[in-house]
């Protein structure tokens, strides 16, 4: 399939949320080549295609869960090797982007207040009962309001509520 | 314009490209790996953490040892009794032609601290719990929990393997503690109460026979089959890739690769200590 996936000027670099330069991979089997496209900081857009096409494989190249064989990747300004990052340097970038996963991916083994105070516990410098109260609002601002302590402490697996993943993808206050 | 090219080959879509089975090489190497991790986050466990942030990892290893520590011990309990039956049975046996069925008790003491205890324990684990954990990390693996935790950089060796490492760490050599004394007790009860020996005696010829390096060389042993369980069981689980069909064969992969592993190691040692002077 070849077809326009940016739709974006080039020099437009400093509106630029995300940017996709050439893109090859993933390296285990590459299913996408020389991919480029760049994404404008306001509205909201969407990749479409065909089953198996690479959607998900290009989401997954451009946080670097999957490794590329060559291309950059750039975040908020930031640029990255999509082949050769370091661990360190992809958590500095990710922690301007939130994923929302196509499953729950919540850690199951975790209650839903535990999974988003984690992040924030382990990357920020707050205190664990600040973390604990911004978690808490996080999962208000996602309309998980009225939560019960108790079933803020159940397992993710029993309340199903797409709500709670982008509560947690929203930890970083992503760019 | 910029121009994106996306190679459509359904079969070769990211969901089905990792192999079924990676390369004794890649196993060794990935292990490797996980073992300087593992090590790397369990030394900064044991350091001083600030009582206004504790670390979560700290609450999963309690967890995790109520589970695959306390959860053990009944399975343990009654195979150590068992084991103890057998061996002073079977060492009484042998021993019968020569008239020194009592000296079993010096062959049981020896052997069930060195050997058995250590074994027993650690093949139990594998059989209790590597197919669970390999199982667990397969499926977090598959629903995409592993990757999730990446995304929020968070390492999972630090806040699932770590845990369950550390927990093994001190349940088996907890738990092949239990298993020696009760193994001694089997033993007992074989010689007194089956074959109508005295007590005194029985006592009296462990006591000769069970030194304390021979404890020191099981407790050592257990440390190193805790260690085997807890990375080859973690590296089976972490190594799927979001490929749900998987997880069965991680998980009986992980008690063949635990049980093969248990069993050189406990080979390697032997050939160590016994060549060794001074150790035997």
């Amino acid at each position: 399939m070849t077809g326009d996936t940016s739709g974006f000027p080039p020099n437009a670099a400093a509106a630029t949320a995300l940017g996709v330069d050439d893109v090859t991979g993933p390296r285990a089997a590459p299913v996408l080549r020389n991919v480029s496209l760049s994404v404008p900081r306001a509205g909201s857009h969407v990749v479409l295609g065909p089953m198996h096409s690479g959607k998900s494989t290009l989401l997954r190249l451009i946080v670097g869960l999957d490794r590329a064989v060559s291309g950059h990747v750039t975040i908020d300004g930031s640029t990255f090797d999509a082949a050769r990052a370091t661990e360190d340097q992809l958590r500095h970038v990710r922690r301007r982007v939130g994923v929302v996963f196509d499953s729950s991916a919540l850690v199951s083994r975790l209650t839903l207040l535990e999974n988003v105070t984690l992040p924030l516990a382990e990357q920020t410098t707050v205190r664990a009962d600040q973390a604990r109260e911004t978690a808490t609002g996080l999962l208000h601002d996602v309309g998980v309001a009225g939560t019960s302590s108790a079933r803020l402490t159940s397992s993710p697996a029993s309340t199903a509520d797409a709500r709670r993943w982008r509560a947690r993808s929203c930890w970083s206050r992503p760019s | 314009m910029r121009q994106a090219s996306v190679e459509r080959d359904a079969d070769a879509s990211a969901e089905d490209s990792s192999p079924t089975f990676a390369p004794l090489g890649g196993r060794f190497i990935s292990r490797g790996r996980l073992v300087l991790r593992s090590a790397y986050w369990l030394a900064s466990l044991l350091a001083p953490q600030p009582a206004e942030r504790p670390t979560p990892v700290t609450a999963s290893v309690t967890r995790e040892l109520d589970v695959l520590g306390f959860g053990a011990i009944r399975l343990v309990a009654a195979s150590a009794l068992l084991v103890g039956l057998i061996t002073i049975f079977q060492a009484a046996y042998q021993l019968a032609p020569y008239g020194a069925e009592v000296v079993s008790a010096r062959a049981l003491a020896w052997f069930v601290a060195r050997e058995i205890g250590p074994i027993v324990v650690a093949i139990l684990v594998v059989a209790r719990s590597a197919a669970a954990i390999a199982g667990e990390f397969a499926s977090m693996a598959a629903n995409g929990e592993i990757d999730a935790l990446r995304v929020m950089g968070l390492d999972p060796v630090k806040y699932l393997v770590v845990p369950k490492l550390a927990a093994l760490l001190i349940a088996l050599p907890t738990l092949t503690a239990i298993a020696i004394m009760l193994a001694v007790v089997g033993g007992w009860l074989g010689m007194s109460v089956v074959l109508g020996y005295n007590t005194a005696l029985f006592f009296e010829y462990l006591h000769e026979s069970l030194a304390a390096r021979d404890v020191g060389v099981g407790l050592a042993k257990s440390v190193l089959f805790a260690s085997i369980i807890g990375i080859v069981a973690a590296d089976e689980g972490l190594r799927v890739e979001r490929r749900l069909s998987a997880i069965g064969a991680a998980a009986t992969r992980s008690v063949v690769y635990c049980l093969l592993g248990v069993l050189g190691a406990d080979t390697a040692v032997n050939a160590f200590v016994y060549f060794i002077p001074g150790l035997t």
